[in-house]
């Protein structure tokens, strides 16, 4: 037996024992931590209150809309159209079942957006695609579009178009502006003039 | 001959294997940043209310002298120059895991000192906060509020700031099914039908919060 050819067998051996002994490693398709900061950098997960209202009175079956809350505040008040997926079990099955719809726009959002993004990195961070987070969450979301403030007098003309398009998904949404103050006013003016003594009124109509 | 030619061939690929293992091993990329938590670890610090400072601890830690907490300032040069908390230091966002800031976030572990991420808002500091704690940095923490509450913080404790939270709800629920509900009871409703039937009672009285154009 030539030495040479147990030298070579020795080595082949080691690396075969080698292997054995290596870390399994890690088969699941999870976002480098470099490229997962480079994604939190970019603000472009963040959608605005008013793309994804707009998104919602138009129906879009792309669209899904997840509140991140607890179930209480969920039931309490959420967006019309919204799910409910606490961030506690954002990674049971189920909840990985619906989000893993890789045809769905998944937006979330949360009182703010601090919850939701944290939310969505975990799901970025899990490989997950088409995930956004809606930026200022319902707090914003209420305040722009249930409470819609007019714009003034002199304000550009896109300013009144968004007022009216916030006006018109309220009530698309709830049958009503409902805190949208100074249609209100106006409607409550109108009241006095037009009442017959009734009260009944049933003018809860609008057009 | 024949025999002196078949031990050169093979010390020739006793040599090969070896050289291909060394410049395997030497070559082999082992990531720098690797991720120290399970998702579901992660998913689990955020209820942990020992991970965040509020503005009320902050308060504190701003007095404090003996230099156990480091602020750091994840926003960008330009808002960094133009004010900061003393002593903070400027880690922007995209250069958190430069080796540099790696290397001072790992001096700061080494002292034993604390380090304190605040942002323009508590959202920009979130993302930051929580890759460090994934990858495995437990000493830093996160600043429940924005810059300007640190900093007015800072400037006059005598001052109450906006001891507000980000993530508190505003929305006064019980408000809007006072004006939402008669309404909505009338009216065939899409979406939050549930709501509606809860207080059908009222329809009758309040008609005042009509529509209108």
């Amino acid at each position: 037996m030539n030495k040479r050819y147990l030298l070579l067998a020795g080595i082949i051996i080691a690396l075969g024992v080698g292997i054995l002994f290596m870390p399994a490693k890690d088969t699941s398709k999870q976002t480098q931590p470099e490229l997962l900061l480079a994604a939190i950098d970019d603000p472009s997960r963040f959608l605005s209150t008013d793309d994804i209202t707009d998104r919602l009175v138009k129906k879009d079956p792309a669209l899904m809309v997840i509140d991140v809350r607890s179930e209480s505040q969920f039931k309490a008040f959420s967006i019309p159209g919204a799910i409910n997926i606490p961030a506690d079990s954002l990674l049971s099955a189920s909840a990985q079942e619906i989000l893993n719809q890789k045809e769905m726009d998944k937006v979330f959002y949360s009182n703010a957006d601090v919850t939701s993004d944290q939310a969505w990195i975990i799901c970025k961070r899990m490989g997950m695609q088409r995930i956004y987070v809606m930026q200022g969450g319902v707090n914003k979301w209420f305040n722009t579009i249930v409470k819609a403030e007019k714009p003034a007098e002199a304000a550009p003309i896109e300013a009144m178009e968004l007022y009216q398009f916030r006006i018109a998904a309220c009530q698309y949404f709830f049958g009503s502006p409902l805190m949208a103050s100074t249609p209100k006013v106006a409607a409550d003016k109108k009241k006095v003039s037009v009442v017959k003594k009734k009260s009944e009124a049933a003018s809860g109509g609008g057009c | 001959m024949d025999e002196l030619n078949k031990t050169n061939r093979l010390t020739i690929a006793v040599i090969g294997i070896v050289l291909v293992i060394i410049i395997g091993l030497v070559t082999l990329r082992r990531p720098d940043i690797k991720y120290s938590l399970t998702p579901a670890e992660s998913l689990a610090l955020l209820n942990d209310p020992a991970s965040v400072i509020t503005p009320e601890k902050a308060t504190a830690l701003l007095k404090d002298s003996s230099g156990k907490t480091v602020f750091i300032d994840v926003r960008n040069s330009i808002a960094f120059d133009r004010g900061h908390i003393k002593n903070a230091v400027n880690i922007p966002v995209r250069e958190l895991f430069a080796k540099k800031s790696m290397s001072a976030f790992r001096d700061i572990e080494k002292a034993g000192q604390t380090a304190v991420l605040y942002g323009e808002t508590q959202q920009q500091a979130n993302g930051p906060w929580f890759m460090l704690r994934q990858t495995g940095f437990k000493n830093v923490l996160l600043f429940t509020g924005s810059y300007t509450q640190l900093d007015i913080a800072n400037s006059d404790s005598t001052t109450r700031f906006l001891p507000q939270l980000s993530e508190t709800p505003l929305i006064n629920t019980a408000a809007l099914k006072a004006i939402s509900t008669p309404v909505a009871g009338g009216k065939d409703i899409v979406k939050p039908a549930q709501k509606a039937k809860k207080a059908v009672a009222p329809v009758k009285k309040e008609a005042s919060s009509g529509g209108g154009c």
